[in-house]
């Protein structure tokens, strides 16, 4: 599709739009905790995506090359805003769903995980719900693999001990 | 009886950092944090749409550009056709008379002429100070054939070397 957009083809954006856009709104909301502050970011990151062409090299995943791109992107709103103090607010922003089970410990869960530091938080949820690998994570985060290895280690660590999300490693 | 517990645990970390992580953690931090907002029909129009005036005026800007090189290789194109003609007109022009020298401009009206011709004649015929540099034929003397030197040039066609 990168392919065939640099040489021109329309259609191919669409196809790409189509096939990210979701992952793309949903990491959106994640770090700037509101839906229509996410709809700009999704916005704008498809439009600097599309800038790129012709002549973009794409040397990994979409995914790693458009992780910065969406939380610098949201970072900004959400400094623009100035609603959030902290980034925490941002993940409690996160609406819960109609089938959230509360009684199963979703709650706790949530609580447990927006209490973890933010570097920890970021890969575990990158790792875990984006399902990206570790190399992409180091790639996408630039930062070494190691690093990478450790704050998941640390972050599934932290949880395992936590009376209240113990459970989640049974 | 803890402490094998935990050794196994911290096994398990150690190996669900490297893999796919716990099921049941997965699967609950995708319930809780793997939805987004719904992007309507009317959000995709309008990224879209976006892309596609930015995709337009891309090409606007290219053709511009394309354009404006041309219009610039063109103008370029011509100013050294200008000056090539010009450059080789000018050594023509001055091929024929103009060219023998100043020296011979005898008047220094820019031009050398059968006045020019003339007037030395008169000088040498009146035993005026003659200067060295009208000998133009190169004898070591300065004398009639000097002024037919002139005389030549003046009537000389363009193009036509002096003999």
């Amino acid at each position: 599709m990168v392919e065939a957009l640099n040489g021109g083809d329309g259609s191919a954006f669409d196809a790409i739009y189509f096939r990210y856009r979701d992952w793309v709104a949903r990491l959106a909301q994640r770090i700037c905790g509101d839906e229509n502050d996410a709809l700009d970011v999704v916005q704008e990151t498809f439009l600097y995506l599309h800038r790129k062409f012709p002549g973009f090299v794409l040397s990994a995943r979409l995914t790693t090359f458009l992780y910065p791109v969406v939380k610098h992107l949201a970072l900004a709103i959400r400094r623009k805003r100035g609603r959030m103090s902290g980034d925490m607010g941002a993940l409690e922003a996160v609406p819960a769903r109609p089938g959230d089970r509360r009684g199963e410990g979703l709650e706790d869960l949530r609580a447990v995980v927006a209490a973890v530091s933010e570097v920890h938080r970021e890969v575990l949820l990158m790792r875990y719900v984006d399902e990206m690998s570790l190399e992409e994570i180091a790639t996408a985060l630039s930062i070494p693999l190691g690093t990478v290895k450790s704050r998941v280690h640390n972050a599934l660590k932290m949880l395992a001990e936590d009376p209240r999300t113990r459970k989640f490693f049974e | 009886m803890q402490e094998p517990m935990d050794n196994r645990r911290e096994e398990n970390i150690e190996r669900w950092a490297e893999e796919g992580g716990p099921p049941q953690l997965r699967e609950s931090l995708s319930e809780i944090y793997g939805s987004g907002p719904a992007v309507s029909r009317a959000v995709d129009e309008r990224i879209l749409g976006a892309a596609r005036e930015q995709m337009a005026r891309r090409v606007r800007m290219r053709w511009m550009m394309r354009y404006a090189i041309g219009s610039v290789a063109a103008a370029a194109a011509v100013v050294l056709i200008v000056i090539r003609t010009t450059h080789h007109a000018q050594p023509a022009a001055k091929s024929g008379a103009a060219m023998v020298a100043a020296a011979e401009d005898v008047n220094r009206d820019g031009k050398i002429d059968i006045l020019d011709a003339y007037l030395m004649a008169r000088s040498l015929a009146a035993k005026e100070a003659i200067a060295r540099e009208w000998d133009f034929n190169h004898d070591g003397i300065v004398d009639g054939r000097d002024v037919d030197v002139i005389a030549l040039a003046a009537v000389k066609l363009r193009g036509e070397e002096i003999r």
